[in-house]
């Protein structure tokens, strides 16, 4: 009997420690032998804050402890997944362990609400978004903040994608095509969307080019296409990584892209501008800091990222999951980027709040 | 069609490793080591050891995960059945009556039972997804938001049905599950609903917390009601040969089985449904085709029959939009993408022709990891058994401790344990006042899915009002849904008049 209940709570014991150094949506990609540093977020007040007014110091003493890069989407969507991708390279690069949390839902609102506090301007914090969530949040409404709420920290990767996507055998095969047979249909065409995200502001930007559109709440990228494919909907705009094999095996056809150049792993898709269609979603993938972290920690994680870029295996990764090559820009440029796509998207807050 | 020079590939690169035969037969055990304890799941499990694969081959890595999810989808049956808390949301339905059987001193025959179709379970699923995956695929693509509205509302009237003596309560359940689904931002245009200002509201509640809550806390607060008046040391019938089925019992469960195995192949290929709608779906038709209803819930085979073999057969289904679609149906399925997609291999209408061999090393891993989890807790039993010896001052503190712990890792936050209290308090009150909680958590689960595709639906009808004519299998759901209510409260009303 004793042996029994030792030997039950020597297994619950191991189920306890293991338990204790990772969880549900965390996941340390180092192997499990330094569980002691984990609660990082959760006990930032032990670190001592720099101030930011402080004179830099010669030598910036960071990272020191675990960093928690907070993706405001769910585990294996493609933020997530290549991300974690590139996590070792970063380590090897920050010298620290790195963890990821996901905190998704909301289109990032949750999970920026929720870190994008002082408690978490540690300098152990990140928080992982697209650029085109938190323009699309603000000028749909869902949001009442744009970039500038949080610290920049950069650019680090380009978007797989915004690749329209219709069945195989819809009558049209460019984006001109479609505008003109949606024109020609009494009911206008379904567009499925994520509400309030950037897709619906791509509905809209379409509609303001002429196509006879109706944006229809279907979900994640995932869902959304399916429902392309089950006819549920007439079109979408998806991830390249989420269509590919779609593409590939003939069942649905890309019209065109919204980014601004073709993406590297599918040259033969042309861009809505090329068609002279003037319609422009040049999503980024972009790593913020909560407000008040230390700009020096922010600029140091910035060149952690362009160091790694240059890296083969990161180039393989990021052709991969991402069909981009590597793209990460300076601070002061992924301002510049972020206020850009925020003013076109605000240029569209009439419309879309209206 | 299959290849089967691809699929022997397959399979070989996975049997010829004996290394990782042992790796498997370690992921089934760790994994039904989260089942089992309430408040750890198998998303849980795959989680912590996705990171583990970066260093391991393709199929080493997936067969990893794919044990960990087979052996945290199984485990949860022994804390439902021992202690009558359900180890993990699958688990729910196995409880009805597999604690009963256990607490009339037959624990040993309601694991073994279990155990074993659990395993049929996994191999049917397997099978499908060997066989038919393509085809299931194209029916997985058919349903649209009206399906998936009317299969929530069709699931959610026969669980009402399901707890049968009082629908009015079993009602009010549903709807009060539905209702704490509704917390935080809403699932189409964010709009905060009951959050009462708070930030962490926003996220909503979470379904184990919920769970946790409702069966482990309030199965604590029953024990420690009669903690003054003797405990009952219930004697267990010494083991028996087998899984405790004659072939006899067997032959005539037959049909039992393989029906529940259907629903839960066909509840795992609809994203989002989940383990726990599976085994409480096939517990109902269990007993309403059953010729003696009356006695489901006093601790017979055909309870857990259906819970188990249908909730093991989710994870064949649920493999199949995962690796043809590319889309996955649960938590635990959406860490296994990551886990294809670190691994480059891209799941999609192509898998088969790009990463065959692969696909066919997942499968074998599947039947491998099936097998390991039989002979684990076949062999387990033993062990598992004395935790009924085990006085309860002792054990359930440290479940209690184990369940906090789990709720908390949901989002390493307090908060989530702070919902298990109030969950704890609700469970014991519905306890108290007959109201039944299984229709709480189906409520729960199936409430958001209910309410985003019934907007979405409404928005293709502000298009067309015409165009639910088209949807047959949503009519059809719709039309069976009607039927059951009416014919449970005529049911209701006759046994009534012969009462009085």
């Amino acid at each position: 009997m004793k042996r029994y209940l030792s030997l039950v709570l020597a297994m619950l014991m191991i189920v306890f420690a293991l338990t204790g150094c990772s969880s549900n949506s965390q996941s340390s990609p180092a192997p499990t032998s330094a569980p002691a540093q984990q609660p990082a977020a959760e006990a930032p007040a032990q670190q001592p804050v720099a101030e930011p007014t402080e004179a830099p110091a010669p030598e910036l003493d960071w990272p020191k402890q675990v960093i928690n890069f907070v993706i405001c989407y769910a585990a294996g969507g493609s933020q997530d997944v290549s991300f974690r991708a590139m996590l070792p390279k970063l380590e090897e690069e920050l010298g620290v362990h790195c963890i990821v949390t996901n905190a998704e839902g909301g289109n990032t609102t949750i999970g920026i609400e929720q870190y994008n506090t002082p408690e978490y301007a540690d300098g152990y914090t990140f928080i992982l978004v697209n650029s085109a969530s938190i323009s699309a949040n603000q000028a749909t409404g869902l949001s009442d903040y744009d970039y500038t709420s949080m610290d920049m920290v950069g650019v680090y990767a380009k978007y797989p994608g915004e690749f329209l996507v219709v069945r195989a055998d819809a009558p049209y095969d460019t984006i001109d095509e479609f505008i003109e047979y949606s024109n020609a249909q009494s009911t206008p065409l379904k567009m499925g969307i994520a509400a309030g995200g950037a897709i619906y502001v791509a509905s809209e930007m379409l509609k303001a080019a002429g196509a006879n559109l109706v944006a229809i709440e279907a979900g994640g990228g995932g869902s959304r296409m399916t429902q392309v494919l089950g006819g549920h909907i007439d079109v979408t705009s998806v991830p390249y990584t989420t269509c590919k094999e779609y593409l590939e095996s003939g069942e649905l056809k890309a019209l065109c892209t919204l980014m601004r150049e073709r993406s590297a792993a599918a040259t033969d898709i042309p861009t809505a501008l090329e068609c002279g269609i003037d319609v422009v979603q040049n999503t980024m993938y972009v790593c913020f800091a909560p407000k008040g972290t230390d700009p020096a920690i922010c600029k140091k994680l910035n060149q952690a990222f362009a160091a790694i870029a240059e890296d083969q295996e990161i180039i393989d990764i990021s052709m991969d999951m991402l069909g981009q090559m590597p793209y990460v820009l300076s601070v002061e440029d992924s301002i510049k980027e972020m206020a850009e796509q925020r003013d076109a998207y605000m240029a569209l807050v009439d419309i879309l709040q209206g | 069609m299959i290849d089967y020079s691809v699929a022997l590939q397959g399979v070989y690169s996975v049997i010829r490793e004996p290394l990782l035969i042992l790796l498997i037969f370690a992921g089934v055990a760790m994994g039904i080591m989260f089942g089992a304890v309430p408040g750890l799941t198998s998303s849980m499990a795959i989680t912590m050891c996705l990171p583990l694969t970066y260093g391991m081959s393709q199929t080493q890595g997936m067969a990893l995960l794919v044990a960990l999810y087979v052996g945290g989808m199984s485990g949860g049956l022994i804390a439902s059945i021992l202690l009558n808390i359900p180890g993990t949301p699958s688990a729910v339905s196995t409880c009805f009556d597999g604690h009963p059987m256990a607490a009339s001193g037959k624990a040993y025959r309601a694991l073994g039972i279990g155990i074993l179709c659990s395993f049929i379970g996994t191999v049917f699923g397997l099978i499908c997804l060997f066989f038919i995956a393509p085809l299931l695929a194209k029916v997985a693509i058919e349903f649209g938001p009206f399906e998936y509205c009317a299969i929530a509302i069709f699931s959610l009237s026969l669980v009402i049905s399901l707890t049968g003596k009082d629908i009015i309560k079993g009602f009010i359940s549903v709807f009060l599950g539905m209702l704490f689904g509704t917390v935080g931002l809403a699932p189409i245009d964010a709009a905060k609903r009951f959050t009462f200002g708070q930030t962490q509201m926003n996220d909503g509640l979470k379904l184990i917390s919920i769970l946790i809550g409702l069966y482990a806390l309030t199965e604590i607060l029953k024990v420690a009601e009669a903690v003054r008046r003797p405990q009952k040391v219930i004697v267990q019938e010494v083991r028996m040969r087998g899984f405790g089925f004659s072939l006899k019992e067997f032959r005539s469960q037959m049909f039992n089985i393989l029906s529940s195995c259907v629903i839960g192949t066909g509840v795992g290929i609809l994203p989002g449904l989940g383990g726990g709608t599976a085994g409480m779906l096939a517990y109902t038709f269990v007993k309403n085709r059953s010729k003696y209803p009356e006695k489901f819930g006093t601790g017979i085979p055909d309870g857990i029959v259906a819970s188990e073999a249908s909730n093991n057969a989710v994870i064949g289904g649920a493999m199949i939009p995962l690796l043809t679609l590319g889309i996955p149906g649960d938590g635990a399925t959406a860490i296994l993408l990551g886990g294809l997609m670190l691994h480059s291999i891209s799941p999609g209408p192509l898998i088969f022709t790009k990463n065959g061999a692969v696909v066919y090393g997942i499968y074998t891993a599947i039947f491998i990891a099936a097998f390991a989890m039989l002979v684990i807790e076949y062999f387990g039993m033993r062990v598992f058994v004395k935790l009924l010896n085990i006085p309860k001052n002792l054990l359930f503190p440290i479940i209690i401790t184990m369940s906090f712990i789990g709720a908390f890792c949901i989002s390493n936050r307090i908060f989530d344990i702070w919902v298990v209290f109030f969950f704890g308090i609700v469970g014991y009150l519905m306890s108290k006042w007959g109201f039944p909680k299984p229709p709480m958590v189906l409520g729960f689960i199936l409430g958001s899915t209910f309410e985003s595709n019934l907007r979405r639906a409404s928005q293709h009808m502000a298009l067309d009002p015409s165009v639910i004519l088209t949807r047959p299998i949503a009519l059809v759901f719709i039309v069976i849904t009607v039927l059951i209510l009416t014919i449970s409260i005529l049911n209701m009303r006759k046994k009534k008049q012969t009462e009085e």
